[in-house]
């Protein structure tokens, strides 16, 4: 332990461990009742919580865990809800206290009115379902275990109310549901988490609210606040048969996969495009950078990847980059939810680990619950969303917003007009080569902004008169 | 700005020396108090009628109302109307034009001002008789004007079809220009073919620019001449006051209070309700000068030396790094006791400001610690502790609301009008970049 560096068994375990051991995920949200048994059910709720410690003590035994890690954060509405006072709040962000929903927000994040992401069409969160208060953070063995749990915790007499859960499910190798390894590269906390390369190190502020950040100095935070985090969830929807089916359509079958490549910034099997840009090779390193590839030749400036973590490749000095860069940098907890898309979607040479895994096709929605943590939400996710991922102009680009999860933009050049679309460019041998695809397939479902209090915290919400 | 005859001199000058195009204009309109919420909602109402895409050689405008205020010693500040422009042409001929097209909503507006204007024929001379100089201002596509930017958007974004269509399979042969049957394929032409290919292509479209952006004009570059040796003489002349301005400054810094200000929530929600409509924004922010003698003539000095930085180092669309600023421009008011900072850049007031904080800070915070409220430096360049949590807050808490606010070429970054000369240039001359980058500026 070094100076700014927080006590493990202050930090609820999401903020050190994305619990890879517990291949079962749940998210469920709530609306608390009055503010009294509110507080009564969070003291219940308390020696229940997993901590950072325990995770800790877990992974260093390779041990998984004996029951379901549970974590708890609460939205502005709930913390009022559970009777903390409005002044004890106040120093929070004004992302947090204001929630996800706003319209200059959406702007922000992509959830225009009208557009695939309308926040009235969510199922939850948005302005037309029940508020959410809290959300419950359940990780285990199976899914009868965490039937228990939710059994345990809110049962009828805690007068806890269930908005909508939203289960995950597992797929093998990582992958996510167009078929690509996922959650590859991460920053990383001296003394939270295990060591990785040394372009990705941040202080444990950029994370922990009360502690140092990279200035050297902490995020605004009220007493509550220490020890926490700010938590998104964000349920996106995947609709993978007409994302494969437009590709297809678009470049053909042979040459889907080497575009939708493109397009994410590495192969399915998570290499990288920029040690492999063939793919000839399979490399899971991820300790590249971009500054050799100024044009995006070996990986297109707007690829998905490189949208969302620059690296070394912003502007023309890579140690200034990352020095940038890693003031905007997320933690991502994330899980994928829903059966893997059926056999026909699928284009020539891709890897069959996702149809192999996870449930069968019900029909049902898939997608990924994208879940992050910072100590800013304006300075991390939603800096990240608007200025690199949803950003038509980002490196240079003309016109095009990030090709797997951008939302999308009214175009504003040339004979495409005000169309809403998409385009895409990759350099070819000589000149730069283009997509374009009409939709987009990945859209919020349900979203909001949440704050994960520290044991502090937790302890003083459930006191509080 | 600083009042009596100094000042009358000093913007006299920069006037002559005024060669950087496209020009700026500010003109400050003092209005009774009682009148700022009567003209906000005419000015609300107004912008349709107020014809500015009728205008020639406009490339942004705004119109804003400053709140009467006090200084640090209860000194009354008026309110104004803000009329700021970035113009090709003249004032006297954008004035001109514009009361031709807008005369009465122009009455309407300006005579809410003090001894305001009756007629349409009294806008013009109201207007210039109100006009004051910028201490600081950057342009971020230097010499560019209206009508070429938008000229060579549309030349930029005909040939990139055009190249798409040589690639494109589907593509009929022989149609505009692409692979007739039997040619060679595009994966076979070099870049040299394909730019020779792309200027025929534009020779048999007279729509689009025929020729290479002409040149700064000699008046002009002489004008520059004349600037660079009387701002050399300027700095030449500090260089010895030097070591005493960096004593007092740090004297400044550890005895001056520290105070704290914040935005209230509200208000800036109410801002950002404009923001982020396009990827172009504007930032319109007032700020009071820490209160004394000293930081005042600091401030002077900072902004002069920024000006000279922005004109004669940062010319050619980057400031200190940062390639989203279109215009940028800072005025000290009342005597030099309020800061008026106007700015149109890309991208969003975040990334903008993490700019601030970031790349830009050289060019920037030398000139924000004068004020109150910013967080402390150390010898006027270094962020003290605390610096980057506490600088977004007090500028945001500075910003005021842009009233009206006009873009000739929204959708624009200052990287699109840069990339696009550069493909001008490299299309009719052999002085832009070589075949094969110009490719990939498409």
């Amino acid at each position: 332990m070094t100076a700014g560096e927080p006590d493990l068994d202050q930090l609820q375990g999401l903020l050190t461990s994305a619990f890879p051991r517990s291949p079962a995920g749940r998210y469920v949200l709530v609306a608390l009742p009055d503010a009294e048994r509110g507080r009564a059910w969070l003291r219940s709720l308390l020696p229940t919580i997993t901590f950072s410690d325990e995770v800790g003590e877990q992974i260093r035994a390779r041990r998984a865990a004996d029951r379901p890690a549970v974590n708890v954060a609460f939205t502005a509405a709930g913390l009022a809800a559970l009777g903390v006072p409005a002044d004890r709040t106040a120093d929070f962000s004004r992302e947090f206290r204001e929630g996800m929903v706003t319209p200059h927000r959406q702007r922000i994040l992509g959830d225009l009115d009208g557009s695939p992401s309308d926040p009235r069409g969510w199922r939850w969160g948005g302005p037309g379902t029940d508020p959410v208060h809290a959300v419950l953070l359940l990780f285990g063995a199976d899914e009868a275990a965490l039937d228990d749990v939710v059994g345990e915790l809110l049962g009828a007499a805690t007068g806890v109310r269930v908005v909508h859960t939203v289960p995950t499910v597992s797929i093998a190798d990582g992958r996510e549901h167009f078929g690509f390894r996922d959650a590859i590269a991460s920053p990383w906390v001296p003394g939270l988490h295990r060591d990785r390369a040394k372009r990705d190190r941040v202080a444990a502020g950029e994370l922990v609210l009360g502690r140092p950040d990279l200035t050297g100095q902490p995020e605004p935070f009220p007493p509550v606040g220490r020890d926490g985090s700010y938590l998104v969830i964000r349920q996106l929807a995947q609709d993978v048969p007409g994302f494969w089916t437009a590709l297809r359509q678009s470049v053909g079958d042979a040459q889907a996969v080497r575009w939708a490549a493109k397009m994410t910034g590495r192969w399915p099997d998570g290499t990288a495009l920029i040690r492999s840009p063939g793919g000839a090779a399979a490399d899971p390193s991820d300790d590249f950078g971009y500054h050799d590839d100024p044009d995006g030749v070996r990986c297109p400036l707007g690829a998905h990847i490189r949208r969302a973590n620059p690296r070394d490749g912003l502007g023309t000095r890579p140690d200034e980059s990352i020095r940038l860069v890693n003031r905007h940098r997320i933690f991502r907890r994330g899980r994928p939810f829903g059966a893997p898309a059926p056999w026909p979607t699928w284009p020539a040479g891709i890897d069959p680990v996702v149809v192999d895994s996870g449930p069968p096709d019900d029909g049902g929605e898939r997608g990924v619950v994208f879940v992050c943590l910072g100590a800013s939400l304006a300075r991390q996710f939603e800096f990240v969303t608007q200025s690199w991922v949803n950003n038509p102009k980002f490196a240079g680009l003309y016109d095009e917003a990030d090709p797997i999860t951008g939302a999308p933009h009214r175009r504003m050049s040339g004979s495409r007009g005000s169309a809403i679309g998409f385009e895409f460019t990759a350099p070819g041998p000589v000149l730069n080569e283009r997509i374009d695809r009409p939709a987009t397939y990945v859209r919020c479902v349900g979203g909001g902004y949440f704050f994960l209090p520290g044991r502090r915290g937790l302890a003083l919400i459930a006191a509080e008169a | 700005m600083t009042s009596g005859l100094p000042a009358a001199v000093g913007s006299a000058a920069r006037s002559v020396f005024a060669w950087r195009r496209p020009g700026t204009v500010t003109a400050l309109c003092p209005v009774p108090a009682a009148r700022t919420a009567e003209l906000r909602t005419r000015l609300a109402a107004a912008q349709p009628a107020l014809g500015l895409d009728r205008l020639t050689g406009v490339h942004f405008l705004r119109l804003l109302v400053l709140d009467a205020a006090h200084d640090l010693r209860g000194r009354e500040l008026p309110a104004r109307l803000v009329f700021s422009a970035v113009l090709d042409r003249t004032i006297r001929q954008t004035l001109a034009d514009w009361v031709d097209v807008a005369g009465d909503t122009l009455v309407e507006i300006f005579s809410c001002c003090t001894n305001g204007p009756s007629t349409p024929a009294d806008v013009s001379p109201f207007l210039l008789a109100r006009c004051v100089v910028p201490d600081t201002y950057h342009v971020g596509s230097p010499d560019a004007t209206v009508r070429q930017i938008q000229q060579e958007r549309l030349l930029a974004e005909e040939l990139r079809e055009f190249v798409g269509r040589l690639i494109d399979p589907r593509t009929t042969p022989g149609a505009d220009g692409a692979i007739a049957a039997g040619e060679m394929t595009a994966g076979e032409m070099t870049a040299g073919e394909i730019r020779r290919r792309a200027l025929d292509f534009v020779r048999a479209r007279p729509h689009l620019p025929q020729h290479p952006r002409p040149g700064r004009s000699v008046p002009d570059r002489a004008r520059q001449v004349a600037d660079l040796a009387a701002t050399g003489a300027v700095v030449a002349a500090g260089v010895p006051l030097a070591g005493a301005a960096m004593a007092l400054v740090r004297y400044l810094e550890k005895t001056e209070p520290d105070v704290v200000i914040r935005p209230d929530d509200g208000r800036v929600a109410a801002l950002e309700q404009a923001e982020d409509m396009d990827v172009q924004n504007q930032f319109t922010m007032i700020a009071t000068v820490r209160d004394s003698v000293e930081r005042r003539e600091l401030l002077r000095a900072t902004l002069f030396l920024s000006d000279a930085y922005s004109k004669f180092l940062a010319n050619s669309g980057r400031l200190v790094g940062v390639e989203t600023i279109h215009f940028a421009r800072i005025h000290r008011l009342d005597g030099g006791r309020r800061f008026l900072f106007m700015s149109d850049f890309d991208g969003s007031w975040s990334r903008y400001l993490f700019d601030f904080l970031t790349t830009g800070s050289f060019a920037v915070v030398p000139n924000w610690t004068n004020l109150l409220g910013c967080p402390k430096t150390e010898y006027l360049m270094e962020p003290g502790p605390g610096f980057s949590q506490r600088f977004l807050p007090f500028t945001r808490a500075g910003q005021v609301r842009t009233d009206v606010w006009f873009s000739a070429y929204p959708g624009l970054t200052v990287t699109d009008i840069l990339r696009h000369g550069q493909i001008r240039r490299g299309l009719f001359t052999d002085d832009g970049p070589p075949a094969d980058r110009w490719v990939r500026l498409l």
